[in-house]
């Protein structure tokens, strides 16, 4: 997904997934990757990896 | 007005509202600034400038145009090619101004009467380019119908009304022109008669991809003397005379059946189209209902009993109403639309009227609270087209 979308895409996808989903519960890393050396797809209150 | 020529100027003048917190109108060429609310802004930021077909690949069935290019223009280059936009987009005949743009028929995800066959403009969407309210360049979808990684986000900006972002570019799917359209005409049935009618025609299997139902007054408008209930064929000439033919003997039951050659129907569907068959008056409020086919005609009759004109597409799915713009007219019609389980569009009225009530549906919590979420999402600072679908 990386290859495909620039990170303001991919942070801009992470928000409607956080708008439908706040609490990422529903099938979290099925659309995006939560690599460790990527940004927590999470909500901002939620920990971020490092 | 703000209208820069290419997209980091979209960009730049998002960024500069942003950062004044000065919101902006969003439009094209401002055609359809009459549908839903008015948008009360200093600045008004078009795509009006940002113009041309970057790609068409007529063998490809794809086509690319930036926002800002005319429907006109769009149409005659796939002319050339033998092709044509699907969904048939409308050219209302009530709108404000000469022409569209293709940005703004995206953007309010307007379909003609061969949607009931083939789909909606947003179903045709296949790709975009857009400027956030964050006044982020973001692309979305691609250049084939599969399209898998990611959030489709066209979907969501097909009929936003500019609320979400600037379309700067739009990819869409076309097909050829059809070789032949014909049309199946029946005299002089009651609203219920002709959805019976029309809903036998496209349960058929003869592809209908156009159904209508003009009443008395929208038919003399089209210069007939009685009702009319019509039925649409698109193909190649020889499938288009068998499938008429059997048309023809499938709703003999309601009456006489008539004929249209490719002439007559493509001038009286593209009259459907554009709302023309509407008996309007300077000042009257238009608006659209979109319900289950079965529920058009309760629609239809229960805007004949506070005054308003109006007839049916999409076999009965599509109302298009027109009357004088009270609150009662507008009253009669939103509880229709709602008794019908439906969406409906207030496409054209006074100020006060557009201000003073909804122009859309009045949503449930839960989606309320979800779309605010989502606007939230690309227009943080609420700078695009504030209002225009729902007060704040």
């Amino acid at each position: 997904m990386r290859v495909q979308f620039t990170e303001i895409e991919l942070e801009q996808q992470r928000r409607v997934k956080s708008a439908f989903d706040p609490e990422w519960l529903l099938n979290t890393a099925k659309v995006f990757p939560l690599q460790a050396n990527t940004p927590s797809a999470g909500p901002d209150d939620l920990p971020r990896a490092a | 007005m703000i209208a820069p020529d290419d997209e980091a100027g979209i960009a730049a003048a998002i960024c500069a509202a942003v950062a004044n917190r000065e919101p902006l109108s969003v439009e094209g060429l401002g055609s359809k600034s009459g549908f839903l609310r008015p948008v009360q802004t200093a600045r008004t930021l078009s795509t009006c400038n940002l113009t041309g077909i970057p790609l068409y690949a007529p063998q490809e069935l794809v086509v690319s145009a930036r926002a800002g290019t005319t429907l006109a223009t769009l149409e005659a280059t796939l002319a050339e090619a033998g092709q044509h936009l699907i969904a048939e987009p409308p050219d209302y005949a009530f709108l404000d101004a000469p022409a569209q743009t293709i940005g703004g028929i995206v953007a309010t995800n307007l379909s003609g009467p061969r949607r009931i066959a083939w789909g909606a403009m947003r179903d045709h969407l296949l790709g975009m380019r857009a400027v956030t309210g964050r006044g982020e360049v973001i692309r979305s979808g691609g250049r084939v119908l599969k399209n898998v990684t990611g959030l489709d986000l066209c979907k969501l900006f097909a009929g936003s009304y500019g609320t979400l972002g600037v379309m700067t570019e739009v990819t869409l799917k076309v097909l050829p022109k059809p070789e032949a359209t014909g049309t199946v005409l029946l005299w002089g049935l009651h609203p219920e008669e002709a959805v019976r009618a029309m809903s036998i025609a496209l349960g058929s299997p003869y592809s209908v991809s156009g159904a209508a139902y003009l009443p008395q007054e929208a038919a003399m408008v089209m210069g007939y003397e009685r009702p009319s209930t019509i039925v649409r064929v698109e193909d190649f000439a020889d499938s288009v005379t068998y499938r008429l033919d059997r048309l023809a003997t499938l709703l003999g039951r309601f009456g006489t059946v008539e004929i249209l050659d490719t002439a007559a129907s493509l001038s009286l569907w593209r009259a459907v189209r554009d709302a023309e068959p509407l008996p309007i008056q300077p000042d009257d409020a238009v608006w659209r209902v979109s319900v289950r086919p079965s529920c058009g005609t309760s629609v239809l009759r229960a805007g004949q009993s506070a005054g308003l004109f109006g007839y049916l597409d999409w076999g009965g799915g599509l109302v298009f109403l027109n009357g004088p713009p009270t609150g009662e007219a507008h009253a009669a019609v939103v509880d229709a639309a709602r008794h019908a389980n439906g969406a409906w569009w207030l496409l054209r009225a006074p100020e006060s009227l557009r201000r003073a009530r909804d122009a859309v549906p009045h949503e449930a919590a839960a989606l309320a609270a979800i779309r605010q979420r989502v606007v939230a999402a690309f227009d943080p600072a609420g700078i695009l087209n504030p209002g225009r679908m729902f007060a704040a």
